[in-house]
């Protein structure tokens, strides 16, 4: 469903992105894996328009690269921030439903069942729902994100390091929920720094170095695969 | 007599509380202080001046067309002095909305002229509250400032245009993600930024002269008032304006009218030294 070729982007005269070609099928969860600055976050930037580049960016068969950044989320390509940007000064439940303007709910009830399950894949955030977003511990304020994402009815979820900064216990749990997510039909474009786990729950993976894509295949190959072991898994062979 | 100056210091600080609400509107969106604020004031004065005086239209009417028109200049203005500049340094746009109120004081005066005007109040006459004898237009001013600050509360906190320009203010890069139109958000904040401000004008303009320069006072009290309060909170603009509103009146009588301002500006001063934060400064920090 989405098909990414020979990807150039910039920052102004800097070139962050050397022609990068990937696929995310349907329903698929897609690893994209790599060292910092490697060009992870601006791959995703690219996708959602908020990079300059060149390039084909193909979304269910239409172009999608020289969009506007509310026109490709209008469209479901919906992105999860790095550290999670949730909005500090609004509630919970106001962070969540502003998710919903991708797709202008103005319906009550329609607002209302997108909430519930919402909330039921992550029950915390009912605990938290008049609290100010600021005041969300790190795990909280990560399935904020996810579930402010989530009210956009995403049609392919982008989430941008998950993990960071997370207990492992809740590490867990944001995964699970990711697993489940994927699992209900959406495909993700998952990035991820912990490439155990980033292979572990994805069918297949990319590996990209210094904005380049260095290896991509099944996530069980690559996970074997000795230069990943060494590189990315902390095992020697 | 004493409920008589607290009447005329509330009116005048609900005012002052107004304008600086219009600031921090305009400052929590994006990030920088709008130096042609009070000049906002006086046009909203100048443009009610015209439709009441010039044309005759009755004083509602004109004060109504007035906040619709003021809220749209907002718009334009934003589009002059902050989108063309929205990447730049604070500090550029900072210039270049002191340069926009320059340029909006003296279109003012080539359009009107110099000479004080005046216009209708919005009730005239004299109404007794508690044996005290008070006039009906201070009595209005708080009643209607009220109610516009109440309006912008529930429009802010309690619908999901509100949230969103909240959201756009807070996080740009999020809004965006979310699919939020940053330029309309932002345009709407600067239109109901600049219909507040245009509406306290309306409102001061039976109280005082209109002049070409009546919002440059109004708007150094109204930015003191936003930092009395604490840079960026609402109920601190308000708090700080009912403040400053207070002491310019008291000041005025028990003191002398020549030095009231120095009076509110010696208090701006003093409240920098003990509380430099402000009086809601700490809840920013936290958010920030």
């Amino acid at each position: 469903m989405l098909k990414i070729r020979n990807l150039v982007a910039n920052y102004g005269h800097i070139e962050a992105l050397h022609g990068i070609s990937l696929d995310v099928g349907n329903k698929e969860m897609v690893a994209l894996i790599g060292s910092n600055g490697a060009g992870k976050t601006t791959l995703l930037n690219s996708i959602s328009g908020h990079v300059t580049k060149t390039g084909e960016i193909i979304y269910n068969d239409v172009d999608i690269s020289k969009m506007k950044p509310g026109k490709i989320v209008k469209n479901g390509i919906i992105q999860v921030p790095e550290g999670r940007h949730v909005f500090p000064g609004l509630t919970v439940m106001q962070n969540l439903v502003v998710g919903t303007i991708a797709w202008r709910g103005l319906r009550k009830a329609d607002i209302e069942e997108d909430l519930e399950k919402v909330t039921t894949l992550f029950p915390r955030l009912k605990e938290r729902y008049k609290q100010l977003a600021w005041s969300l511990s790190g795990g909280e304020q990560q399935m904020l994100a996810m579930g402010r994402a989530l009210m956009s009815r995403p049609k392919l979820l982008m989430l941008d390091e998950p993990s960071m900064g997370l207990a492992p216990k809740v590490v867990d749990e944001m995964f699970d929920a990711i697993v489940a997510i994927n699992k209900g039909g959406t495909p993700i474009l998952l990035v991820e720094q912990n490439a155990q786990l980033a292979l572990e729950v994805s069918s297949k993976a990319y590996i990209i170095e210094g904005g380049r894509i260095k290896l991509g295949g099944p996530s069980k190959e690559l996970a074997s695969d000795d230069r990943v072991r060494e590189a990315y898994l902390g095992k020697s062979h | 007599m004493i409920l008589q100056l607290i009447v005329t210091g509330i009116s005048l600080g609900v005012v002052y509380g107004l304008i600086g609400m219009g600031m921090v509107l305009i400052f929590r969106a994006v990030g920088i202080v709008n130096f042609a604020q009070g000049d906002f004031l006086m046009l909203g004065a100048f443009i009610c001046f015209a439709f009441n005086q010039k044309m005759g239209m009755p004083i509602w009417l004109s004060f109504a067309i007035t906040a619709v028109l003021i809220g749209l200049s907002g718009i334009v203005f934003q589009f002059i002095t902050y989108w063309p500049l929205r990447d730049a340094q604070d500090k550029t746009i900072i210039v270049s909305t002191l340069g926009a109120s320059i340029a909006l004081r003296e279109m003012t005066k080539l359009i009107w002229g110099s000479t004080p005007q005046t216009i209708d109040p919005l009730r005239g006459g004299i109404v007794k509250i508690a044996g005290a004898l008070l006039q009906w237009q201070y009595v209005i001013i708080i009643v209607f400032a009220a109610l516009l600050m109440s309006m912008v509360y529930f429009l802010l906190e309690k619908t999901l245009l509100g949230n969103i320009m909240q959201a756009t203010a807070q996080d740009k890069y999020a809004a965006s993600l979310m699919g939020i139109p940053i330029i309309v958000a932002i345009g709407l904040t600067f239109f109901i930024s600049m219909l507040i401000t245009g509406a306290g004008g309306v409102m001061l303009a039976p109280i005082f002269f209109i002049t070409n320069t009546m919002g440059v006072m109004a708007g150094v009290k109204a930015f003191a008032a936003v930092v009395i309060g604490g840079f960026g909170s609402v109920q601190g603009a308000i708090i700080g304006g009912l403040l400053i509103g207070l002491i310019e009146v008291f000041a005025g009588t028990y003191v002398s009218t020549t030095y009231k301002d120095t009076v509110v500006f010696a208090v701006l001063i003093i409240s920098l030294l003990v509380r430099p934060q402000g009086i809601f400064g700490e809840k920013i920090s936290e958010k920030a």
